[in-house]
């Protein structure tokens, strides 16, 4: 095992907790940040899609068994896994696949649609799964919302603050 | 065949995310049936350690709180018991229908649609699902998975919950369930239009084998009839506060058994 994939596991574990303990608590109302999802943001992009989309299910999976919740992190996790490579197409044009992106380069505009596509999408599977009733669509479309803003600013300045220390 | 296979190759990822897909999908809609004991839940050692850890830690900034509300429970079991000394012997409590576990909430949540608490109380301790569990002030949730040292409350702020209620002066009964949108407010459904119900009214638990009966649930804040003009639609507010729960009680029924007997002949466990 090398250095990066432990450090990628510690990434890992370091969200899951400060998520269940700390970010669950951080609530505005009823909107709660899941704040987690920064795993699969900022997950590198040249790796093997199935060692991805695996993880991002693992990572789902134990913010279930916290919140026991049956499967709907999971999978909404897996889901933004999948269309991840859509989302960065979009963002940051076709020329992703060829050069690294670096979060911290990127403009600020590319960095927030990519982040509100993959969280806003996130967030809707999440809720639709969680009430499970069709009832509740207006409430669940009112919840993505307010919790996607919620969630896209606390990563945003989460990721501008973990970056800054790494220069 | 050959065919077939390459296509399947190039598809890998797109099945492997199905397949991932359809587990997760699979434990949802296993998640959304109740009475039936989950596979994900945090009735384990390791999520029910770590919230306990944490909740060492957070006690002590509730501790007046709770301190004041056992004082206060304490007073007023002392008043009841003083009515009841004269006549009571000290085999009365072996007769008792109910066994009582004292519990502490580890993780409490209810800014969610499906609420789910976890308590510091496990089979080790007695506690099996489908036992109440209530606090001095009033009715909590029910116990839905059960692990070793640990076990996960259904709140009574789930969509799913449904518990049966009646009027504290007449005992009309009806269900209390949970629209979602309030956590200092529950609904009933199914009282009929005969009941002489009055804003102001205490709630209180029915008749029902979870719960014993009379126990505080809320007080009555709107009453309208419903669109078929037959029934009420009664909006509750909670006695208790959910947002801060902290040392509750499981309710144990001793006569269960014998009850689902009599009522399921045809079932033996």
């Amino acid at each position: 095992m090398n250095k990066e994939v432990v450090l990628r596991i510690l990434f890992f574990i370091l969200l899951v907790l400060s998520q269940v303990l700390v970010f669950s608590n951080m609530h505005i109302g009823a909107y709660v940040p899941y704040v987690y999802v920064l795993f699969i943001i900022v997950f590198p992009i040249k790796s093997d899609r199935a060692v991805f989309l695996l993880s991002s299910f693992l990572l789902g999976l134990s913010v279930d068994f916290f919140f026991s919740s049956g499967g709907v992190h999971a999978a909404a996790c897996t889901v933004i896994a999948y269309i991840r490579p859509q989302a960065l197409k979009f963002s940051f044009g076709r020329s992703y696949e060829f050069q690294t992106i670096k979060l911290s380069k990127v403009s600020i505009a590319a960095k927030v649609a990519y982040f509100s596509i993959l969280i806003v999408i996130h967030h809707l599977v999440l809720f639709l799964l969680e009430t499970f009733n069709l009832s509740f669509i207006v409430y669940n479309i009112k919840s993505t919302l307010f919790s996607s803003v919620y969630t896209v600013l606390l990563s945003l300045v989460l990721v501008t603050l973990f970056s800054k220390r790494k220069e | 065949m050959q065919q077939v296979i390459s296509y399947l190759l190039k598809k890998k990822n797109f099945l492997f995310f199905i397949f991932l897909l359809g587990i997760s999908l699979a434990l949802t809609i296993q998640s959304h049936r109740y009475h039936k004991s989950k596979f994900i839940s945090a009735a384990n050692d390791v999520t029910g350690g770590l919230y306990e850890s944490v909740n060492h830690v957070n006690e002590f900034i509730n501790l007046d709180t709770y301190n004041e509300r056992l004082l206060r429970e304490n007073a007023r079991l002392r008043k009841e018991l003083s009515n009841y000394s004269f006549h009571s012997t000290a085999n009365d409590l072996k007769d008792v229908p109910y066994d009582f576990i004292p519990a502490k909430l580890i993780e409490n949540s209810f800014h969610k649609k499906n609420n789910i608490l976890v308590i510091n109380r496990g089979a080790k301790h007695g506690v099996t699902t489908d036992m109440g569990v209530i606090t001095t002030n009033g009715v909590v949730g029910i116990i839905e998975s059960v692990g070793e040292n640990f076990s996960t409350v259904l709140s009574i702020l789930h969509l799913q919950s449904k518990i049966n209620v009646q009027l504290k002066k007449t005992n009309h009964i009806g269900s209390m369930i949970w629209d979602g949108e309030s956590p200092f407010k529950v609904q009933i459904e199914d009282i009929t239009k005969v009941a002489p119900i009055k804003v102001n009214d205490t709630i209180v638990t029915g008749n029902h084998s979870i719960f014993p009966q009379g126990i505080n649930v809320g007080k009555v804040v709107r009453a309208e009839l419903d669109q078929t003009q037959n029934y009420f639609d009664i909006e509750v507010a909670l006695f208790n506060d959910m947002s801060n729960i902290g040392y509750v009680y499981v309710v144990k029924n001793k006569a269960l058994k014998e009850v689902n007997q009599l009522l399921n002949p045809g079932q033996n466990e």
